[in-house]
């Protein structure tokens, strides 16, 4: 099952072409309706009748949205959670080539009728990435190496959705980490299977990363952005997020993420997984969050060392990555760390075995006290 | 902080959930439009516990909060163990928060899961069948202590088991121990629901499997005491 694709175990049709790089958009905005009229001065000297035709009129038109003219590649529809608000959506899938000009269409569309949205808390950016074209093992991959970074990509993409009852953080609401290892370690595929749909229910859909979109669409949503149709502030996005799915592929499964991620520490992963320059916009925030990567990475194992076999053919854990991409200077360097009243001295890559071999080794110690 | 600009927002948001004000756990009874300048909206809370082990509800004073009090928290909550008493149920059980489809911002029943217990479990516990939680379990003190992180220490935890008649007793948010129910000497310890290790002899030191080996750095952390079995 675990190397079975989304149409292998939903059915769902695979999007036509051979470009799998496909994206869908989604931006909510508010102020799309026309400001209240006031009524005038002499209103309450005005006959009943005309009154009530004034406050129908008012009335209807407060209902009325703006007329924004049709854009290439993009519907506009009605959102009720939003206040005067409507949600921008692409038209189906979009390859990842055509994003910025269909983004430049959008605001060229405001800005020809004179419509300048307005980005409350309320909105939010929602991207669909399409994974017709992984199996669920490398969407098993995918999820981890989200959570692994979740809380710097929310600060990244907007804090002040952290928590929004619209968009709970994995690492927060973890119900869906709970779900796939069950279903990882279900005896029958039959489980395994009622386990996938519901994880993938419509109703766990308020997830930052949402599992809904698999089942119905092939994609995965992720819905932790703020507002905004900057095509530049979208495309970092994207690109983050493209980063993920393009590093998925490098990971034979789980398990190997996980070691990686434990022998690098969250500087080193970061580094490997979103290049030394590329992503300079992100990756400066991260030491906020190591504390947060690591806590992270406790759910992550749960579901990694769940099984031992991911792949079907084989047992040994084997990462593609070579040990030397993504080495910083800093981490080529000397360290020193001390833990109880051991220090350690020696070099940066090899400071993380050097901490489980002292922890380890002081583990016995306590365990051999334990036992008298 | 989520500022709600309407009054009926912030009621469909928060009335009748669980926030925490200045880290301890609130009941939201109401939410209001204050008087003054600007007409702010206010929350009606209430401190837990408001209902007794015996499910008796306790009388608690309300009082006034403003809606933008920077201590008034209504996005993030650390849910785990709770070590619930209430009734003849002695038991620490685990919660997880769901991304459920609904509308309300505070903590409520249908976010909350229950984690690793069988149908004789959710039995007693009285749960509704598909693993969400009861409101009349978060209406307790165990509930507060839960969010704020209180747990008994491992000795406690043992002598709880040993003496008070408890099943599993958490001693943090990801972790409890527990005694089995037929053979009395069995001792397990549980991660986020589900057995991880067991101890027969004394003093205890569990023993965790290979598969589990992943979670000696957390095990440490909390103070338990195990060993892997390499077997």
């Amino acid at each position: 099952m675990f190397n079975l694709t989304n149409s292998q175990i939903f059915g769902s049709p695979e999007p036509s072409g051979d470009n799998p790089d496909l994206w869908g958009i989604e931006i909510e905005f508010e102020g799309a309706r026309p400001p209240e009229q006031p009524l005038p001065d002499d209103f309450d000297d005005l006959d009943p009748d005309t009154q009530e035709d004034i406050l129908r009129d008012r009335a209807r038109n407060r209902r009325r949205y703006i007329d924004i003219p049709r854009t290439k590649g993009w519907n506009i529809v009605e959102d009720g959670s939003l206040r005067d608000g409507l949600e921008a959506v692409t038209a189906g899938p979009q390859k990842y080539e055509d994003l910025p000009q269909l983004l430049d269409n959008l605001n060229a569309t405001f800005a020809k009728i004179n419509f300048t949205p307005v980005f409350s808390y309320r909105t939010s950016l929602h991207v669909h990435m399409n994974v017709h074209d992984m199996t669920l093992r490398e969407l098993i991959n995918l999820f981890i190496l989200y959570s692994l970074f979740e809380r710097a990509l929310v600060h990244f993409g907007g804090e002040e959705r952290r928590g929004n009852m619209h968009c709970l953080l994995v690492t927060e609401a973890t119900r869906p980490f709970d779900l796939l290892r069950e279903m990882c370690v279900a005896k029958t595929q039959a489980e395994a299977m009622r386990l996938l749909r519901q994880l993938c229910h419509s109703n766990f859909r308020y997830s930052a990363f949402n599992w809904a979109s698999y089942s119905r669409y092939g994609t995965i949503e992720f819905r932790s952005h703020r507002g905004t149709s900057d095509t530049r502030a979208v495309m970092l996005w994207v690109n983050l997020l493209r980063r993920l799915k393009e590093k998925v592929k490098e990971f034979d499964d789980p398990r190997t993420i996980m070691v990686e991620f434990s022998r690098r520490g969250p500087d080193g992963f970061a580094e490997l997984i979103f290049g030394r320059h590329s992503f300079a916009y992100f990756t400066p925030t991260l030491c906020r969050y190591h504390a947060a990567m690591w806590e992270a990475a406790r759910l992550c194992q749960d579901v990694a060392f769940c099984r031992k076999d991911w792949v079907g053919e084989k047992e040994e854990v084997k990462s593609k990555v070579r040990p030397w991409d993504g080495v910083s200077p800093i981490e080529e360097g000397e360290a020193v760390e001390t833990i109880g009243d051991v220090v350690m001295v020696g070099p940066r890559l090899e400071m993380q075995d050097l901490r489980a071999q002292v922890r380890r080794n002081l583990a016995h110690q306590w365990i051999d006290e334990w036992q008298g | 902080m989520l500022q709600y600009d309407s009054l009926e927002q912030a009621r469909m948001r928060l009335e009748s959930t669980i926030i925490t004000y200045k880290g301890q756990a609130v009941y939201v009874n109401s939410v209001v439009q204050g008087r003054g300048k600007g007409r702010p909206i206010q929350l009606r809370v209430q401190p837990l516990p408001l209902s007794s082990p015996t499910g008796a509800p306790l009388a608690v004073e309300t009082v006034t909060v403003s809606m933008d009090d920077p201590d008034a928290n209504f996005r993030l909550f650390r849910v785990g163990y709770q070590n619930l008493v209430f009734g003849d149920i002695r038991r620490a059980v685990f919660l997880v928060r769901a991304p459920v489809r609904q509308q309300r911002q505070g903590l409520c029943e249908r976010q909350l899961y229950v984690e690793g217990e069988d149908a004789t479990a959710q039995r007693e516990l009285d749960l509704n069948g598909n693993g969400n939680y009861s409101y009349r379990y978060m209406l307790l003190k165990s509930f507060d202590d839960m969010l704020a992180g209180r747990y008994p220490d491992l000795q406690q935890a043992f002598r709880m088991l040993d003496e008070e008649g408890w099943d599993r007793v958490a001693v943090s948010h990801n972790f409890a121990v527990g005694k089995d129910r037929d053979i009395n000497a069995l001792r397990f310890v549980l991660y986020r629901g589900r057995k991880v290790g067991v101890a027969l002899e004394r003093p205890l030191a569990f023993l965790i499997d290979k598969d589990n080996e992943y979670l000696a750095e957390a095990l440490q952390e909390t103070g338990i005491k195990f060993k892997v079995n390499d077997v």
